[in-house]
Formats: structure tokens, C-alpha cells, sequence
């Protein structure tokens, strides 16, 4: 199973797939420097260092689920579209195992991307905010134990939730359809559901229960394609 | 006898059409066998449900005398392949395609992939991305694939394809390098007989998905149908003399090549040159004929297509 992550991976760009996360990363912290610009309308939705932390968090999961689509469709999609899968399937190796150790990959990569990011943007922001102080919230360098429980929840959440795109991709082999799902999703998820501003992500069970479907999908998806004439 | 491959009554469905119907084929240990069959004949169908890329919807197969099941993989470690057309991973060079082959294959032999290169002549060429490559290049690295990790059985789906004639002939060596020397098994589809024709050991004529000849190439050469040609001036009292003195029923008159074909093996030339000369019907030439493979299969062909 290892030695198939690996060379999963040396299929995969590497380097690009860095970049991106860093690009992603420079990105959000530079929209969060937009708030300094007009500080007291930000200050209307932004009263104090939590809402800061949830609005990293919307940004963050947003830009990875979609990411995460494209993940899926250069690794799934596209290979089942370039038929480049069927050289895969006559490998002495089982279908399914070809096929769970791509959503393996897309899984976990999700996972270390939302976690880190989030730390990354925070701390970055925080350093920044110091500096030029773009927002008058104190941004502490501590952050309370139980927001990394709900950090680590909320990641692996994502990771089930990345990979519902997959399963409109699939019916097709369309990579427009994967990746066009993946930001239906973010607007559902980041929309509000009341005048302060909530959004669904902020209701932890939300993407809890879509992380639950997003697996189940991802099971379902499998157990077609391994039946499925190439 | 040894058998590497039989299939039993294997059959296909898509969509409710039948693109493989009850095809029972055998193919020995160490032979070639061409897989013959115009386009869309089911020879690709076939061949994917043997590599088990598709699964089939009636009969059996027995790989190594094994049944393919639907937990049949591991035997696909002693086998190669070429399907339909050559897939590769296009932006990776023709080294890093081979040495990713290799270890999902689980096949390590460093050395094996300048020597298979080599073998298929494709070596200035490996440091190259494969989406650069020509047709009949890509064609080489697909055959290289295919036999890196020396399998005992090769399936190859139109392998010559997009190959110039120079090209043709060099795979078409390196197949029979391959037999001979290092004991593979060998299945080698096409749509035309030229191609595998001076290679196979046996040939197996698919038409409408169903296999209507299973035979050595030895015993088609020498079975296949002889006749007599005659060509006289006066057809119609010729044809007359044949069917009235000689009661033969089984001939063609030809008009246009000024030619009748005598299909009954029984009759001597002397009792037709005789008969016609007592008839007063001038003959021109006489003599027998055999008719070339090509015509043979495709009558073969033809007349599968026509029973269905």
C-alpha cells in the first residue's frame, strides 16, 4: 500500500502541487490585508479574534475542497478519461486498491492543507497585524486548546468533503463537472444562514455530516468503477 | 497438450447487442497466434477480457490453467500487453513511463530498460517526453512496455500499426525472436493477414464476433481449396458440357476474366479436356489453381458475415 502511495506520487507534480498550496496560502493572507483598508467596516462583521479565526477557516476550506477537485481530476478523472487507468487496471494489483490509495492521497493532502494553512495564514496574519496593525483585534500568539480539537475535526471533515466532487465527476469522466461540484459545495457551505453573519461551515455538524457523505461517496464510487469495462 | 490460454463459450453484451458471441479459442504454450478479424470484428473486446479490463457477460477463461475470476490479477504479472492503441503518461519520458511500469509490475531490473529499448529501437529516444513521440514511436515503446518484464504471455492488440514497411519487418522479427528464443506465448490481433500471416503458428478468423475458424497455418496451407481454371471462348456450351456430360454442378463462370473455376476435386483435367473436345468447345488453358490465402479468408470472412 505504501510502495503504491509512492509511486502515485512520483506520477504526480510535486512541485506544482507545493506551489499551489503556497500560492493559495500568499493569497488568503493577502485578502485578509484588504481589512485594513477600510477598518471600521470591517469592523462590523470582525468584533473580536474568533471571528478572524473562522473567517481563515471559510477562506482556507473554500480554497482546498476546490483545490482537492482539481487533485481528483488530474489523478482520477483524467485518467479515466485518457484511459491511461486501463494501464493501471492490468497491473497485478486490485482495482480497488489502485483507486483507494488515489483517494488516499486526495484525502490526507486535504487534511495537511487545511491544518496548515490555517495555522499558517493565523500566525502570518497575527505577525503582520503587529506590524502594521491592519485590524485593532489583538491577535493572540496562543490559541485555546479546544479551537484545535475543532481545527482537527473540521480538517478531517474536509477530507470526506473533498471528495464528493468525484462522485458527479465520475458519471461522466468530466472534469468541469468535478470541479464545478467542489464550488457548489464551498457556496452552499459558506452561505449565511443568519443576519450575524453564520454560515453553515460554522455549524460543526454541517460539514461533519457532508465529511461522512463525502466518504461514503467515495466508497460507492469505487465499488462501481471496479466492476466498471474499461 | 499445453494449453496458455481457452476460452469457453466467452461471450459479450453491450447495450443488448452480442460483440462476442460463444467464441471458444485455445492457444498452446510457446506458439503465435494471430488473432485475424476485419475492424470491429470483437478482436479488442476480446483481448480486454482476457487482460480482464472488461468483464464478460457469459462463458469462461482459463489463463494459465487458471479460471479468470473476478479477483484475477495476479496473474497479470506473467503477462504483457498492447490494447487498442498505445497509452502512455504522455508529459513523462519514455525511461520514466518504463521504470514506473516496471515497478508497478513489481520488476527490478535496472538494466532491463536500455535493453529493451534497444531491443526495439528506441534509443536516442528515451529522454524524450512521449508526447513528442510519432505514432509508429510510441508504437515501439508500447511493444518495449509490453515485454520488459519478459512475461510468458504477450497480447498484442494490432502491434505493427502506424509502423513503416522497414519498421513492420523489424517487430515482426523481434515477435519471432521472442517465440523462438525466449519460449512467450504470443497473441498478435490484426485486421490484415500479410501481417501475421508469415509469423503465426496458428490463426484463429473472427467476423461478427464469432470465431469461424480455429486452424494451424500449415493446415490452411495445404486444405485450402484448390481448383481448376479453364478458359474457353464459348461459355455457354462449356458450362453446358460440364453440367450435362460431366454432371458437375460445382463450377463458376467468370465472363469477365474469360475464366470458368471448377470447384470439384474429383474430376480429372484429361476427362474435361476430352469431353470438350468431343463437344467441338475450344480450350485455351487449362490448369489448377490455388487460390491465395488472402482471397481464402476473406470468403472465410465474408461468409461469416453472411450467416449471421
Amino acid at each position: 500500500m505504501f510502495n503504491l502511495i509512492k509511486l502515485e506520487l512520483k506520477r504526480m507534480n510535486i512541485k506544482s502541487i507545493a506551489l499551489s498550496f503556497l500560492l493559495i496560502n500568499a493569497a488568503i493572507i493577502g485578502m485578509l490585508m484588504v481589512l485594513g483598508i477600510e477598518p471600521e467596516a470591517a469592523a462590523e462583521f470582525l468584533a473580536n479574534a474568533e471571528d478572524i479565526r473562522i473567517l481563515i477557516e471559510l477562506f482556507v476550506i473554500a480554497a482546498f475542497i476546490i483545490y482537492a477537485s482539481v487533485l481528483l481530476s488530474q489523478i482520477i478523472i483524467e485518467e479515466f478519461k485518457n484511459k491511461t487507468i486501463s494501464f493501471l487496471f492490468m497491473y497485478p494489483i486490485s482495482r480497488k486498491k489502485i483507486l483507494l490509495v488515489k483517494l488516499i492521497i486526495v484525502s490526507v493532502l486535504t487534511f495537511f492543507f487545511v491544518t496548515m494553512s490555517v495555522m499558517i495564514v493565523y500566525y502570518s496574519f497575527a505577525i503582520f497585524n503587529r506590524m502594521y496593525m491592519f485590524t485593532p483585534i489583538e491577535l493572540g500568539f496562543t490559541l485555546p486548546s479546544d479551537y484545535l480539537v475543532h481545527l482537527m475535526v473540521l480538517a478531517v471533515a474536509c477530507a470526506g468533503l473533498s471528495l464528493i466532487p468525484l462522485f458527479f465527476g465520475m458519471i461522466k469522466y468530466s472534469v468541469p463537472a468535478t470541479i464545478i461540484s467542489s464550488i457548489v459545495i464551498v457556496a452552499l457551505l459558506s452561505s449565511a444562514v443568519d443576519t450575524s453573519g453564520a454560515t453553515l461551515f460554522s455549524i460543526t455538524a454541517v460539514p461533519v455530516l457532508l465529511g461522512i457523505f463525502g466518504f461514503i461517496a467515495a466508497y460507492l464510487v469505487i465499488g462501481q468503477a471496479v466492476k466498471k469495462d474499461i | 497438450m499445453a494449453y496458455i490460454l481457452r476460452t469457453h463459450q466467452l461471450t459479450k453484451v453491450y447495450r443488448g447487442e452480442e460483440v462476442v458471441s460463444e467464441v471458444s479459442m485455445n492457444i498452446r504454450r510457446g506458439e503465435i497466434y494471430g488473432f485475424l478479424g476485419p475492424n470491429g470484428a470483437g478482436k479488442t473486446t476480446i483481448m480486454k477480457m482476457i487482460t480482464n479490463l472488461v468483464k464478460p457477460s457469459g462463458g469462461e477463461i482459463e489463463i494459465f490453467e487458471e479460471k479468470v475470476k473476478d479477483t484475477f490479477y495476479e496473474q497479470l504479472k506473467r503477462m504483457g500487453s498492447i490494447i487498442e492503441y498505445p497509452i502512455f503518461y504522455e508529459k513523462l519520458t519514455a525511461r520514466k513511463n518504463l521504470e514506473i511500469h516496471c515497478e508497478y509490475m513489481g520488476y527490478y531490473d535496472k538494466k532491463a530498460i536500455s535493453e529493451t529499448l534497444k531491443l526495439v529501437n528506441l534509443v536516442n529516444a528515451d529522454n524524450k517526453s512521449v508526447k513528442d513521440f510519432s505514432l509508429g514511436m510510441k508504437q515501439r515503446l508500447g511493444i518495449a512496455r509490453a515485454i520488459i518484464t519478459k512475461p510468458e504471455f504477450l497480447i498484442l492488440d494490432e502491434p505493427v500499426n502506424g509502423l513503416d514497411p522497414v519498421g513492420m519487418h523489424e517487430i515482426r522479427d523481434l515477435f519471432i525472436k521472442l517465440s523462438r528464443q525466449y519460449g512467450i506465448t504470443l497473441l498478435i490481433s490484426s485486421h490484415n493477414l500479410a501481417e501475421i500471416e508469415q509469423i503465426a503458428d496458428t490463426i484463429g478468423v473472427i467476423s461478427k464476433g464469432k470465431l469461424i475458424k480455429e486452424a494451424s497455418m500449415e493446415e490452411i496451407r495445404s486444405t485450402h481449396t484448390v481448383h481448376l481454371e479453364m478458359s474457353v471462348k464459348d461459355y455457354p456450351k462449356a458450362a453446358f458440357v460440364l453440367e450435362n456430360e460431366l454432371k458437375l454442378h460445382n463450377f463458376l463462370v467468370k465472363e469477365d476474366k474469360g475464366i470458368i473455376q471448377i470447384y470439384e476435386d474429383y474430376i480429372s483435367q484429361n476427362d474435361i479436356i476430352q469431353s470438350m473436345n468431343q463437344n467441338q468447345v475450344e480450350i485455351q488453358s487449362i490448369h489448377h489453381k490455388k487460390q491465395p490465402l488472402e482471397d481464402y479468408f476473406l470468403q472465410l470472412i465474408e461468409g461469416g458475415q453472411s450467416n449471421v
